[in-house]
């Protein structure tokens, strides 16, 4: 019964780092949307 | 941000990874081992294994790429360097803790310091020393430079790791794969060889989006700096 235990939370891990890894790609993904809508604002400004 | 393609290979991983599962707890039949905790953990095995090859591969990348760095001194190669040894790490954890949790209930033990774990851990110690460098460091040439002279001499724990088993006598078991020491059973077999090909389409993913993504953090950093000097 523990192996199973032990199986599920290796299992569990594996996916918590993969779910992670894209998380923050999506995080960095967003941020960098804000920096470029801050940029067109800019620009605009400048303009 | 995500574009068709994207959309098509996130389904064709999701779909690859819910069969991967089916063929690991369904298909593939358990080994023969003298206790059920060792026949159970051994389903850990079909993603410990791809997660280490994979790791594998994305440090032999991040070398090439420091490699066409210092030639070439084009800084798409070092940010695919970045890239890949941002996967490479992620894997390599994955390698760290996964294995631990089969080792307990079939050693009895979590850790040893045998050659294989040793030299795991050391491998992933020095690409997360890449990426603190990079992190820590001014953005210029000189942080490229160091960081592809780490990405090319760190390479070199990767055949140490891989050969570890043999060299030196270690707790970890020998080679199923790739030796002549041992071979999987044919429903087995498959269902590595999938799990395996499903990890390396999760790279190729994961390397295009983050690529992608430094490509165009490169780009607007830039823009700021520009604006700053107007």
């Amino acid at each position: 019964m523990d192996a199973y235990i032990y199986l599920f939370l290796a299992y569990s891990i594996i996916w918590l780092g993969i779910f992670g890894f894209m998380w923050y790609v999506n995080k960095k993904t967003d941020r960098l949307e804000q920096d470029m809508t801050l940029l067109k604002e800019m620009i605009e400004a400048k303009k | 941000m995500r574009s068709k393609t994207d959309k098509i290979l996130l389904i064709v991983l999701l779909v690859s990874f819910l069969t991967s599962l089916y063929l690991i707890f369904a298909w593939a039949p358990q080994i023969k081992a003298s206790n059920t905790a060792e026949q159970i953990a051994q389903k850990i095995f079909y993603y410990h294994v791809p997660s280490a090859w994979l790791g594998f591969l994305a440090f032999f990348i991040v070398f090439l790429a420091s490699v066409a760095y210092l030639w070439k001194r084009d800084r798409r190669y070092e940010l695919i360097s970045v890239a890949s040894a941002e996967i490479g790490v992620l894997f390599i954890t994955l390698v760290l803790v996964t294995g631990p949790i089969w080792a307990k209930p079939v050693w009895g033990i979590w850790w040893t310091w045998d050659a294989r774990l040793t030299s795991s851990l050391i491998l992933w110690l020095i690409y997360v020393a890449f990426l603190m460098l990079r992190r820590y460091l001014p953005d210029g040439s000189k942080r490229a430079n160091l960081s592809a002279v780490v990405g090319i001499i760190g390479f070199v724990d990767v055949p140490i790791v891989y050969y570890s088993i043999r060299w030196w006598e270690t707790q970890h078991p020998k080679a199923v794969m790739a030796s002549g020491e041992g071979s999987l059973d044919g429903d087995m077999f498959i269902a590595f060889m999938f799990a395996l090909a499903t990890f390396t389409l999760l790279y190729a993913y994961l390397l295009k989006k983050r690529y992608q993504l430094l490509v165009l953090e490169d780009a607007v950093n830039k823009q700021f700096k520009e604006m700053e000097i107007l």
